[in-house]
This record gives C-alpha cells, structure tokens and sequence, in this order.
C-alpha cells in the first residue's frame, strides 16, 4: 500500500458512507428521523414553556388579587403609616413587577340613615388588587383623583336605601369639611367589601383629617414567593411600615407553578421515553437487516470498534440534525401552546435550543447502546456462510 | 521453507457433531490448493478456520509459523485483513455502496483509502467502466469479479475462495478462472472450496473432504 496517504480521507470515507448508508435505508432512517424531531419539538416547546411560565402564570394567578400587604411596623404604637413613605419605597420593586397597588384608609362616616366604614382608596390601583369586586350596578371609577364620586357596596347600599346617582353628604366635624358626593356605582365582592363605601384616598383622607395617613396597602407584584418575599423584605427597609407576602396567595402561585412544572417535565421524559422506544426498535430492526454487513465488515477486517463507530456515527448524526430541527420547531408548538392556554405567545429562548437537542442525544444514546451492542456480537462465520 | 499456511490434526465439533477431524495440510507461497467434497463434508468449516472466523476444537493451526490458536481476537483481526483476502459464493457485497467504494470499504479496514489504487484493482478484473455502479446495477460475473477485487485490493497472501463460480453462469465462471490463473502466475496462493470439478482441475493439488475427514491428496 502506498504510504503516502492523506489521513482526512478515512473520515471523509466514512462520513460518505453513512450518508449514503442512511439514504439507502430512508424509510426507516425517517421513521427515526421524524420520532426524534418529534421529541424534541415537545421537548423544545416544554423547556421555552418552562422558561416562561413564570410570568405567565404569575399573571393568570393575579385574579386572586393582591399578594403583599403593607401595614404599620408597630401597630401597638400607631394603626398609620406615612403615605409618602410607601411612595418612596416602590423603586425597590423591578420594573414591571408591579402590576398594581392600592392604599387604604378606612374611618367610620355618619350617612343620613346611620353609620357606615368609609375606605379611601386609589381606584386605578384597587382594580388589580381586588380583581374580583364586581360592579352590579353603575360603573367603576377610573380616576385616582376623582373626588366626587364614590362606589358603595350592595349591602351597605342596600342597608342605607343608596342607589345610583344619590347623592352623599360626608363631613369632618372637628375641622369642618364638609362635601357631597355622588354614587357612581355599586359594587360586590361578596365578601367584607360589600358593607364598604369607597371614595378617593385624598378625599378620605380630607374627610377623616388624616392627610398624608393611610391603614394599609395592597399591592399585586410579579413573581414565585421566595421572589415576592425577598422584594417584601426590601419594601420593609424603607420606611415606617411593614410588607408581607400574602402566604395563602403567593404560596399557593409557588405550588401551583411548581406542580405544572412537574407535570411539563413528566410529559417531556414521558415523549422523550416513547422517543427512544421507537428508535430502539426501528434501530433494532435496521441493524438485524443489515446482519450480512456487519459480518462482512468483521470478515474484512473491521474490529467491534469500528462497527460501534459506524452506526454510532449514522445515529449520531441522523439524531443530531433530527434533535435540531425539533428544538427549533418546538418554538412554534410552544407559541401553540402559549395561544392555547394563555391567550399570547411564548419568549423564544435561545436556552431551549440546546436543551432539547442535549436531552433527544442523550435519549436516543441511550436506545441505541443496546441494538449496536448485539450489532457487535454476530457470528460471523455462520452468516456469511450463505445458506 | 516456511509454509505460509500449516494444519496440524485439525478437529472441530459443533456440540457432539464432528465437523472435521484429524485435517493435515501444507500450503506454500503460490500453491492453488482446491478443497472439494460433498455438501456436509466440512469444506466451510474448514475455511472459517483457515480465515481465522472460527477456532479449531483441537490440533494446531500455523500462519507463517505463527500459531492462531495463541492469538487473541485483536490479533487474529490484524492477521486477517493483512494477509487473508476472502471470495464469497453469494459475494456479500454493500449494496448503497458503488463498486469503487466498496473496494475502498477494504482499504479502509486495513489502513487507509486510495481512490486510485481501488481503481487499479478493479480495472485489473476488467470493471473499469463499472465504477460508480451499485452492485444491484451489475451482472452476477460482474459481482463476483468485484468480490475478487475487493479481496485484491490490500495484497493478502492469501486468496480463500468459497464457491466463487457457484452462482455463475459457463460464460462468467471462465471469466473468473482465467481471472484465478493468473493470479496464479503473479504468485498469489490460492485456497478454493468448489464443486466444480472443471475450476479443481486447474488446482496444483486437490484435497477431498468427505465426512469432515480429509481423504488424500490428488496432485492435479
């Protein structure tokens, strides 16, 4: 043999003879070829999901409304806290986490047919942290600084014969404000808030004389509880008030997130598992058809690494290009699934390329070793003998 | 001289089924030996062991004074595609391979791939002009002569033939035994297992096998 010979020809002499390997095989290279995209398209589509879903459920999961309170550091010493103070203090939550907040001062007003718990309140703000008050009659305020109108819950309307369009008269006897407003709309949540009268903070806060004072705060902020506990406990550092994650609210998000995401990895291994099935069997039956060639190649000369390099490099690669294309197309399912069950796309993340490629390698790795292993094992003699 | 290939009371049994036994034989450098014999008489047997594809259940088998049976897989693998070129009767050929590269496949498992020389070898069985040919595109005579150089290609010592003219036609089967002539007269030693008594004829001596024993040798 001439010695003289250029060593990237052995490869390029293999990789020759896998691709037409593989062409000559098509029906069954597709079979496998298809089961792998597949697995990875899901798997794609799961891990850009995956990425995502926390945003997306934390939004899904706001109809609960509000999940930080603020309230006074020590209610022993005062039941108020500055205003100024929670203001000052929402630079500390992201931007964009904050989807909404509203601050409450409460005070009890004497109306014409008796006494009634009025709750001053940023209307805008109240929306996203009680989601779920309902406007029955009337309709909603939408301007913060609106100190005419007011909304009154069912019962309290109900109770004081208040309906639509009546007109309240709320007044500050020691400082002598007085002022008349008017019922814009009636509002229930079926729970406490049906007995409340809400006007504007600014306005109670004329009412009751405590400008600049408020009760409380309800905010809704964006992220799994260890996140909303980390921003809470900056929140507290500020000022004179205290603010705690809702544990029922943000706890439950936590668990509900934590459970779907459980049940996207189940579904992905559970895909990736049927994927590798398949390619264990189709692979199983290409290689038993290709018997005769193993043999040869041992009868030439071929040690058993050789064989394992041969069709490791056909699956490899044929599971390589296949894992790719999935990954990619798993974008697209995940806008699908994204429209589906959350009315918007999904962020494509560039992470989910090499995930689901990572993961389709190593899964059809694994389905491969053993039908290349007894690939290894042929007796030889006996097959070519060609009876 | 040194025998490149020695028997010595050769015995192979497949459980209690004796496939060959008490098989003597010498061959040297450029001899064309023929083994002929009945189905079921051990000709193939035979072959595998002489092609180190299979292990001999006793005596001794010696390849260039070398014993196989002290051979561990790895270097009876060496041994076989350095100095063994094997001819099958149903040609084993790579069918998504055209007749060029499947001479390559040889090169490759030996050392390393030559385009040119895998040309050479097959222009030498006059399939020059079959080159990018798949082996279902050509004749059964076409085949065989591609099996032949295919085994050609990495200068074996060696040419272990089983029925190479077993699934041809009269025409084909003188085209291979001019083909193994003269390979004879380039000093090729040749092992043939063959029915027909017309390519035995051509061998420098005969060996019959009948019941997994070796009855003597004819010198043709």
């Amino acid at each position: 043999m001439d010695a003289n010979k250029q060593p990237s020809s052995r490869s390029a002499f293999l990789l020759r003879s896998v691709f037409k390997s593989l062409r000559f095989s098509y029906d069954r290279t597709l079979i496998i070829f298809i089961s792998i995209m597949l697995g990875a398209c899901v798997t794609g589509a799961f891990v850009n999901v995956y990425l995502d879903i926390n945003s997306k459920m934390s939004k899904e999961l706001k109809a609960y409304g509000a999940n930080v309170l603020f309230t006074p550091k020590s209610i022993d010493k005062s039941l108020f806290f500055d205003q100024s103070d929670y203001e000052k203090s929402l630079h500390v939550i992201p931007k964009g986490s904050l989807l909404g907040a509203s601050p409450y001062l409460f005070g009890t007003v004497r109306l014409s047919l008796g006494d009634a718990v009025m709750a001053g309140v940023d209307f805008a703000g109240m929306k996203v942290a009680k989601p779920f008050l309902e406007v029955v009659q009337g309709a909603y305020i939408n301007v913060d600084f609106d100190e005419r109108n007011a909304l009154v819950g069912v019962d309290l309307a109900k109770k004081m014969e208040l309906k639509v369009g009546s007109s309240i008269n709320l007044r500050n006897e020691q400082s002598g404000f007085s002022t008349t407003i008017r019922i814009k709309g009636i509002v229930s949540s079926g729970d406490k808030e049906d007995g409340l009268l809400f006007v504007s903070l600014p306005l109670a806060q004329k009412v009751l004389g405590k400008a600049g004072q408020i009760h409380l705060v309800e905010a809704v902020i964006l992220g799994d509880f260890n996140q909303i506990s980390a921003i809470s406990a900056q929140l507290s550092n500020v000022g004179s008030f205290s603010a705690k994650p809702l544990a029922r609210i943000s706890l439950s998000e936590g668990l509900i997130l934590d459970k779907i995401k459980f049940l996207m990895a189940l579904v992905a291994f559970t895909v990736l598992l049927i994927t590798s099935m398949c390619v264990n069997t189709t692979l199983s039956s290409i290689i038993f058809s290709r018997t005769k060639e193993i043999a040869l190649l041992r009868a030439l000369g071929a040690s058993k690494r050789n064989v394992a390099t041969l069709f490791g490099t056909e699956t490899f690669l044929m599971t390589l290009f296949a894992s790719l294309i999935g990954a990619f197309l798993g974008y697209f399912l995940s806008q699908f699934f994204g429209t589906v069950i959350f009315g918007s796309g999904i962020d494509f993340r560039f992470l989910s390329i090499p995930i689901a490629t990572i993961l389709s390698l190593l899964f059809a790795s694994i389905a491969a070793y053993f039908p290349i292993k007894r690939s290894l094992n042929v007796p030889v003699a006996t097959i070519l003998r060609g009876e | 001289m040194t025998p490149v290939l020695e028997l010595k009371n050769i015995e192979k049994k497949f459980g209690d089924v004796i496939a060959l036994e008490g098989i003597n034989l010498s061959v040297h450098k450029g001899e064309w030996i023929s083994i002929m014999g009945p189905s079921g008489s051990g000709k193939t047997t035979l072959l595998n062991i002489l092609s180190l594809m299979d292990a001999p259940s006793g005596g001794e088998h010696l390849l260039g004074g070398v014993n196989a049976g002290s051979l561990d897989e790895a270097q009876k693998l060496v041994i076989r595609r350095e100095k063994v070129g094997l001819i099958f009767q149903q040609f084993h050929l790579i069918p998504y391979l055209t007749a060029l590269e499947n001479v390559m496949l040889a090169q490759y498992y030996h050392s390393s791939v030559d385009e040119e020389d895998a040309k050479a070898a097959l222009e030498k069985v006059g399939l020059a002009h079959r080159l990018t040919h798949r082996p279902s595109e050509l004749s059964g005579g076409e085949q065989q002569r591609l099996c032949i150089a295919r085994s050609l290609i990495n200068d074996p010592e060696i040419l272990l033939a089983d029925e190479p003219t077993g699934n041809l036609d009269e025409t084909n089967e003188k085209v291979i035994l001019d083909l193994f002539c003269r390979l004879r007269e380039e000093g090729k030693t040749i092992i043939l297992i063959t029915h027909n008594p017309e390519l035995g004829r051509y061998a420098d001596r005969i060996i019959n096998l009948r019941h997994g024993k070796m009855e003597e040798a004819v010198h043709a």
